[in-house]
């Protein structure tokens, strides 16, 4: 009897891995398998081993695909945590006692509730060179002589997703960041100001430590869903990466491969890849912005260890007397 | 910790098993199928069974077929009495192909679904489309010899299977292109030309189509003659509205070379075919409107559908106007149609009835003229864009329901005659299309051009036998590397660089039809 309930533990947390196994670990072996076949979604799944791996080293795209996502996203997240920290900084500042939070966290967080493509649509016309208002309103104010090709050079497009991305994004980060923020007693940031702590002063040594966890958190997860960037660049303009290839994000890549060229064996092979640079970029940033801990918690291991060797070194000699 | 390591070691195996034991995909083309039972089963209970159709349009519902299907078999005292049918529509937006190949690769798809001609292709080599042939030779209701001789030969012929050289898939449309022109600026620019017709003159609009036909747009070296002409004649003037207009005309002959060669491999004839259509995009293109020899007005863009019937204005207030459109059967009605403003008797734009409005308002806005007079000319080649094929699933438990839908839909003259008149659609069966094309009026927006004959005849020319699964991925590819030439991208400067990249596309995007020493120029 003792030894059923032992085990009825398992069965309430065999949920997760029922659900762990069927949506993230059966999916993830079986694009490994596809990576090593041929397969055009229909027919034969035919064996090829390591042969889409090493299209890899061949294809002409994927460096820039990649480096095209780690641009677009690269900005976006300097942008989108900036601008979500000066709103924190303005908004915790206890000299302004800004009103209106509630409100202003609506409207923050506003963009990240429409579709993405409805985003995408309303976008496009807004930025059209020839025939969008944004350049029209330029235009008619006297700013520009000649219209911007917003969506039609590489550098520009490239900014101009940035943009939006921070546009959709920078609300949810102001929403956690803020969240920590209030979570530190007020009278911290009164003792500072008391003590003639300037603002850059707070935001340094208070601010930026109550914050830290989450930081890392968007941080983390801003890359995982950056390097995976598909809606806006696939919707904006063709889907196909123009202009000149400077949308082509590994993921829109990806789905074209698959999904309009129906080659799923190397399409795998390239979601494969991007799974372990992906993994390997989130295991770099992790030890690089959590060494004090990782350290500390290395050093608590090994104090750990040789406590339990001298545990075991004494029961030793208390057996042999 | 070592039970939960354990415990992950087994569903990691686990996951491998099921990844190994997942289906094998073995092929399933299966030249040896026994032909499928098209005889109502007296025994069965149809209002037990249930038949599910999908297509990429929702026509089947907004033209009553699926109504007309339940009226004809599964209303009280039909063979199929009871029988449900599940009729779903996914647009090729939402991913048609994406949904309809992993349901039909598992065994649960519909029984009856339709595609575009690449599509059925790819669905005749997977194997999932049923031999219809045999089918229609087992029906005594159906005479095989006679609807092949009906139906156009190469509507017929593109839905045989290689395979087993039975038809797989039809359909009831053909959807021949056309160049759609405004009559009254092509009479200002080349209206001063050898032989260009009298405004006025008998059946004017076509005898302006015919000399723009044999004068302007025949070729591609003349098609770019004629854009640089409008743009000369006045500088905010353009032919079309962007280059994908054009890209109809990249092959520049009716008789086109495949993609694919006898070898299974890329075919060099067919890239050296679109070598004049490469530096025609080429000399097309301009980063400014002022530069182009189009309006930068990209192909269903809001600019696009304005410039059917008026000026563009672009960010610094210059107005442009565009001449021409290419289009299909269902553009001509779709879209340009709906698109083009209605004048009263003086000119002016009437305003488009609500839905509420009453049906004398409607009547009236229905027969107001349309805004401007247009012609519809051929381009360089005939060619077709878009049409609906429906086949029946090779693995469909119901097949003499699946048989008896497509009958409806493909072999009923009465009701293909009814859909015709409500449609006005081109139908690919002889005996409906010839004495509708004979006793035709013309069409209003077009002058009064019998379009129908029209049409028809473009849709005698074009050869569907050379179209390959390929087409639409390799078309996509090439267009990616056209666009970037035009745009003066790094390292395009010629079209050989261009080729040069479109080869190593294909070498990591479909390895299987690659090869070496293919042409540069």
């Amino acid at each position: 009897m003792k030894k059923i309930k032992d085990k009825v533990g398992y069965l309430f947390i065999s949920p997760f891995f029922l659900v762990f196994f069927l949506f993230n670990a059966y999916p993830i072996f079986f694009t490994l398998y596809l990576s090593m076949t041929r397969y055009k979604g229909f027919g034969k799944k035919v064996f090829i081993g390591a042969d889409n791996f090493k299209l890899l080293f061949k294809d002409p795209n994927l460096v820039d695909a990649f480096l095209n996502t780690l641009k677009i996203w690269g900005v976006n997240i300097i942008f989108q945590i900036f601008l979500a920290l000066l709103l924190v900084m303005i908004f915790s500042d206890i000299k302004y006692k800004v009103k209106g939070l509630g409100f202003f966290r609506v409207i923050f967080y506003l963009p990240n509730l429409i579709a993405a493509a409805t985003i995408a649509l309303i976008f496009m016309k807004l930025l059209d060179k020839d025939y969008g208002v944004v350049n029209q309103v330029l235009f008619n104010i006297g700013w520009i002589d000649k219209p911007i090709g917003w969506l039609t050079k590489p550098i520009m497009a490239q900014m101009s997703v940035s943009g939006i991305q921070t546009w959709m994004w920078f609300g949810n980060s102001f929403i956690l960041f803020m969240a920590s923020v209030q979570a530190v007693s007020k009278e911290v940031f009164e003792a500072a100001r008391i003590d003639g702590a300037g603002r850059f002063q707070v935001l340094m040594n208070i601010t930026l430590p109550s914050i830290k966890p989450i930081l890392m958190y968007v941080m983390v997860t801003g890359l995982i869903g950056g390097l995976q960037l598909f809606d806006i660049p696939f919707l904006i303009t063709d889907g196909k990466g123009f202009p000149e290839g400077s949308l082509n994000t590994m993921i829109v890549y990806i789905y074209n491969m698959a999904f309009v060229h129906k080659n799923y064996g190397y399409a795998s092979a390239l979601s494969f890849a991007l799974f372990i640079v992906i993994m390997l970029f989130t295991v770099v940033f992790t030890v690089m912005t959590n060494r004090t801990e990782i350290k500390e918690f290395i050093q608590n291991r090994k104090i750990k260890k040789a406590r339990k060797k001298e545990l075991y070194a004494l029961k030793g000699s208390a057996k042999h007397e | 910790m070592r039970k939960l390591s354990i415990l992950l070691v087994i569903l990691l195996v686990a996951s491998l098993a099921l990844t190994a034991c997942g289906t094998d995909g073995t092929d399933t083309a299966d030249t040896t199928k026994e032909t499928q039972n098209v005889t109502v089963d007296t025994s069965k209970d149809y209002s037990k069974e249930k038949l599910v159709v999908w297509s990429f349009t929702d026509e089947f519902a907004v033209a009553g077929d699926v109504e007309y299907f339940e009226e004809m078999y599964t209303a009280p005292g039909k063979p199929f009495e009871g029988l449900e049918v599940e009729f779903v529509a996914v647009s090729i937006q939402d991913g048609y192909m994406d949904k309809i190949l992993p349901a039909l690769e598992s065994g649960n798809g519909p029984d009856i679904f339709s595609g575009e001609l690449d599509q059925i292709k790819l669905f005749i080599e997977a194997g999932y489309y049923g031999d219809i042939e045999s089918m229609m030779e087992n029906d005594p209701d159906v005479d095989l010899a006679a609807e092949k001789a009906d139906y156009k030969e190469y509507i017929w012929q593109s839905g045989i299977d290689p395979a087993t050289g039975k038809l797989a898939a039809l359909s009831w449309q053909v959807t021949p292109g056309a160049i759609f022109f405004k009559t009254d600026m092509a009479a200002e620019v080349w209206g001063s030309e050898a032989g260009f017709p009298e405004l006025g003159s008998a059946d004017y609009n076509t005898a302006v189509t015919n000399w723009m036909n044999a004068n302007k747009f025949n070729t591609i070296e003349n098609l770019l003659t004629a854009q640089k002409e409008v743009k000369e004649f006045n500088s905010s003037w353009r032919l079309f509205s962007d280059d994908q207009a054009v890209r109809h005309f990249a092959a520049g002959t009716n008789n086109p070379s495949m993609w694919i060669d006898e070898n299974g491999t890329l075919n060099p004839a067919k890239i050296k075919e679109q070598i004049p259509y490469i530096n025609l995009v080429k000399e097309m293109y301009g980063e400014t409107i002022g530069e182009s020899l189009t309006a930068n007005a990209a192909e269903w863009s809001g600019p696009w559908f304005d410039a059917m019937d008026k000026d563009l204005v672009d960010a610094e207030g210059n107005t442009w106007q565009v001449m021409a459109y290419s289009m299909p059967t269902w553009g001509l009605k779709y879209v340009l149609e709906l698109n083009i403003e209605k004048v009263d008797a003086e000119g002016n734009t009437l305003a488009k009835p609500g839905e509420d409005a009453d049906q004398a308002e409607k009547d009236a806005f229905d027969a107001a003229p349309f805004k401007g007079n247009w012609g519809m000319a051929s381009g360089p080649n005939s060619y077709f864009w878009g049409g609906t094929y429906l086949g029946i699933n090779a693995d469909t438990k119901v097949p003499e329901v699946a048989f008896a839908f497509l009958k409806s839909m493909l072999f009923d003259k009465e009701r293909l005659a009814a859909r015709q008149q409500a449609d006005g659609d081109m139908y690919s069966v002889e005996s409906i299309m010839a004495p509708v094309i004979a006793q035709y009026d013309g069409r209003e927006s077009l002058g009064g051009m019998n379009h129908l004959k029209v049409f028809n005849d473009e849709a005698a020319k074009i050869d569907l036998s050379n179209v390959t699964i390929y087409d639409r991925g390799l078309n996509d590819l090439l267009g990616v590397h056209i666009t970037n030439y035009k745009q003066g991208a790094e390292g395009y400067n010629s079209v050989a660089d261009t080729l040069k990249a479109f080869y190593a596309d294909v070498q990591v995007t479909y390895p299987e039809i690659y090869v070496d020493g293919l042409p540069t120029e």
